[in-house]
């Protein structure tokens, strides 16, 4: 392998882990979001880093406290789902856009939504570390039904997911039998 | 390091490097889709390249006007989300299925439809990059439901930014600034 063919490789794995690093924040942030975990949110964002929902911007040190109160408010569960991810890195910045849909479980547990829209987000790379510098929030469709059958899952035994700690996504090492919140 | 474990790390990087852009390019082509960009949109595809949906069959160049025209007809907002590829790579000829869940705001009335179903694509590497060749679009299932949410004092009071049908969607600003122009809010 001569000079030129080694820089190449070098180069690529450097994109492949840039790449790889930046969808893991953006995977990150959803999963903070849906187990409530404030600590994960902040950790996606800069301290100077900032995000826009509608009207509602807030520094990314302060997000975490604003998006779960707004998730409380508007339902009783929710899933961030991603999908089609682009991302174009250029130096140490990276603007992206990743589709999500929201599955949000209604108060009441009669109905759901599904809110599909998009994040574009400009990052920054300091010191290694890709996070968020700003996000803006996009929402395209919306789609909304019934879920008054949930229950029916309870009687199969089948868990939900916690709002904090105790959810059995943070168990090391996973086992069958950890205890989880049947519906 | 001996010179087949370098020739090993070699092939593996080019192996991801492949699996990446053949992801990207089912990306770019449902991106195109959304933002009416009939540029990114044929790039997607070799020129001698054909999509087929259902009766509608295209030459990969002809596919943006086509899919641009039926979009804008039926739907005000729509979004193509692409979800899990599975990818055979051999040589310079790849074939992957992508399933893709589809959701578009109906013009007429508060209703919007989720569809669901897979891009089953044959794509060939040719000077280093990866394009559709053969595209068929099996759709599996759909639903449809209600979108009044999107018009309710609630959701606008909100002030949530829409996505545009051309280059005045955030997602085209660089760099990505606060700046209010051109958001439109619902």
């Amino acid at each position: 392998m001569n000079e030129q063919e080694r820089e190449e490789l070098q180069r690529d794995i450097a994109y492949l882990k840039d790449r790889q690093a930046i969808l893991d924040c953006v995977s990150r942030h959803a999963r903070g979001h849906d187990r409530h975990d404030s600590e994960l949110i902040t950790s996606c964002y800069w301290e100077d880093g900032i995000d826009e929902h509608g009207n509602a911007i807030n520094a990314g040190p302060r997000y975490a406290a604003w998006v779960n109160e707004d998730h409380a408010k508007a339902s009783i569960l929710h899933t961030h789902n991603l999908s089609t991810h682009n991302c174009e890195i250029d130096g140490d910045v990276a603007h992206c856009e990743t589709y999500v849909i929201v599955g949000l479980l209604d108060h009441g547990g009669q109905s759901a939504r599904l809110i599909s829209g998009r994040y574009v987000d400009r990052l920054e790379r300091r010191k290694g570390e890709w996070k968020i510098a700003l996000r803006r929030s996009i929402v395209d469709v919306a789609i909304a039904g019934d879920a008054s059958m949930i229950t029916y899952l309870g009687d199969l035994g089948y868990t939900h997911g916690t709002w904090d700690r105790s959810d059995p996504s943070y168990v090391r090492p996973l086992e069958i039998g950890t205890p989880g919140v049947k519906w | 390091m001996t010179a087949n474990d370098i020739e090993q790390l070699s092939r593996d990087v080019q192996y991801l490097m492949d699996r990446l852009a053949i992801k990207d390019c089912a990306v770019r082509h449902a991106r195109g889709c959304d933002r009416y960009d009939s540029e990114l949109l044929a790039s997607a595809y070799h020129e001698d390249g054909v999509d087929e949906h259902g009766d509608a069959i295209n030459p990969g160049p002809k596919y943006p006007e086509w899919v641009n025209a039926a979009h804008q007809e039926r739907f005000l907002t729509h979004t193509h989300n692409v979800l899990q590829q599975v990818c055979e790579i051999k040589g310079d000829v790849a074939h992957c299925e992508t399933y893709v869940i589809g959701m578009f705001k109906d013009k007429e009335g508060a209703t919007s439809r989720f569809l669901y179903g897979r891009y089953l694509d044959r794509l060939e590497r040719r000077n280093g990059e990866w394009r559709i060749m053969v595209r068929r679009s099996p759709v599996d299932g759909l639903l449809v439901g209600d979108a009044s949410m999107l018009t309710s004092p609630a959701f606008i009071r909100q002030g949530y930014v829409k996505g545009m049908k051309d280059e005045r969607d955030l997602s085209y600003q660089r760099p990505l600034t606060l700046s209010e122009t051109p958001a439109d809010r619902w």
